[in-house]
């Protein structure tokens, strides 16, 4: 294991006074959760009404990347409070939380796929399924072994192969791409910084707001839909 | 050589003919303002039926027609927003 990987690690001094640090976690919290409500509401309207799949696979990234932020943020906000209010927190729950946002946010990498490659394949039955299989199974690894860098490395795979997908697709327009590699992007940058590793914690705010502007970019392309189309 | 339209579109046009008929139009000639293949327009048909777009009913004379469910009609005001999404996000 590298030094300071250790789940101590994460009870360890974080950078600055508490509250102000679970103030900023809960409202960053509070943003991400309601953007990616807000588009996966949307879209899982007009999904559900034109069966279309794209748009379900487009709507479950941020289904799932909103699980994925809400479950991280649990993993920040609640050592900190038991640091602050000496509120318990099991370490067995650490591990599970880990899971959690694991299998969430692989399912939002698949789903990026996906939605990026729904037309150039068949999409068999089972995929879904199967997907789920592999996502979950991703989890238990990383409940048992309870290890930060072993959950960035396959997800850095997983996401690489999504990038190289959404790459290759010649019909997709580059500003489209961007902000799925983006979003994997500041996702990985979310998970460095929930680990304390590579990222200094003073990158902490400048992350937190570019992770914002991709999610309110998206769901203001969305809402802007809805407009033009009230308007017309 | 007009571009082959893609199911969604389909979908809205067969919908939009059954409501612009004061949504209640027979069969045939649904089929014949379609303009796709009878066995095509079948299964498109039969979808709407099982998903609930459409439904039939007998006049007083016992012919068959079909009207838009609500469904339907929410279909068709959110048709415009359904192909902005795919645009945007080219889905």
């Amino acid at each position: 294991m590298m030094p300071g990987m250790s789940m101590l690690h994460y009870y360890g001094p974080h950078m600055g006074p508490p509250l102000p640090a679970i103030t900023l976690e809960l409202l960053y919290l509070l943003i991400i959760l309601g953007l990616c409500a807000y588009v996966y509401v949307r879209l899982k309207d007009i999904a559900s009404l034109s069966k279309h799949k794209g748009i379900f696979h487009f709507s479950n990234i941020f289904l799932y990347f909103g699980i994925a932020y809400l479950v991280r943020s649990v993993l920040v906000i609640m050592p900190l409070l038991r640091q602050e209010f000496l509120i318990p927190w099991p370490r067995q729950w650490m591990s599970v939380a880990m899971a959690v946002v694991f299998y969430s946010s692989t399912m939002a990498a698949f789903s990026t796929v996906l939605a990026a490659m729904y037309r150039r394949i068949k999409e068999p039955d089972w995929l879904q399924l199967a997907l789920h299989i592999v996502s979950a199974v991703l989890a238990f690894v990383a409940w048992l072994s309870r290890s930060y860098p072993l959950l960035l490395i396959i997800q850095s795979v997983i996401m690489l192969g999504a990038i190289v997908a959404i790459l290759l697709d010649t019909r997709m327009h580059s500003h489209n791409k961007v902000t799925y590699i983006l979003l994997f992007i500041f996702w990985l940058c979310n998970v460095l910084l929930t680990a304390r590793w590579l990222l200094p914690p003073s990158s902490q705010a400048l992350f937190y707001a570019l992770s914002i502007a991709v999610f309110a970019s998206v769901s203001f392309r969305v809402r802007k839909r809805y407009a033009h189309a009230k308007e017309a | 050589m007009p571009r082959k339209r893609d199911r969604l579109e389909i979908v809205y046009t067969i919908l939009r003919l059954v409501r612009d008929n004061k949504n209640a139009i027979k069969v045939t000639p649904l089929l014949r303002y379609t303009n796709v293949s009878s066995q095509s327009f079948s299964e498109y048909y039969t979808e709407l039926l099982e998903k609930g777009f459409i439904r039939e009913e007998l006049d007083r004379k016992k012919r068959k027609y079909v009207t838009l469910t609500d469904k339907g009609f929410a279909f068709l005001e959110k048709y415009a927003i359904i192909q902005g999404v795919i645009d945007e996000f080219e889905l």
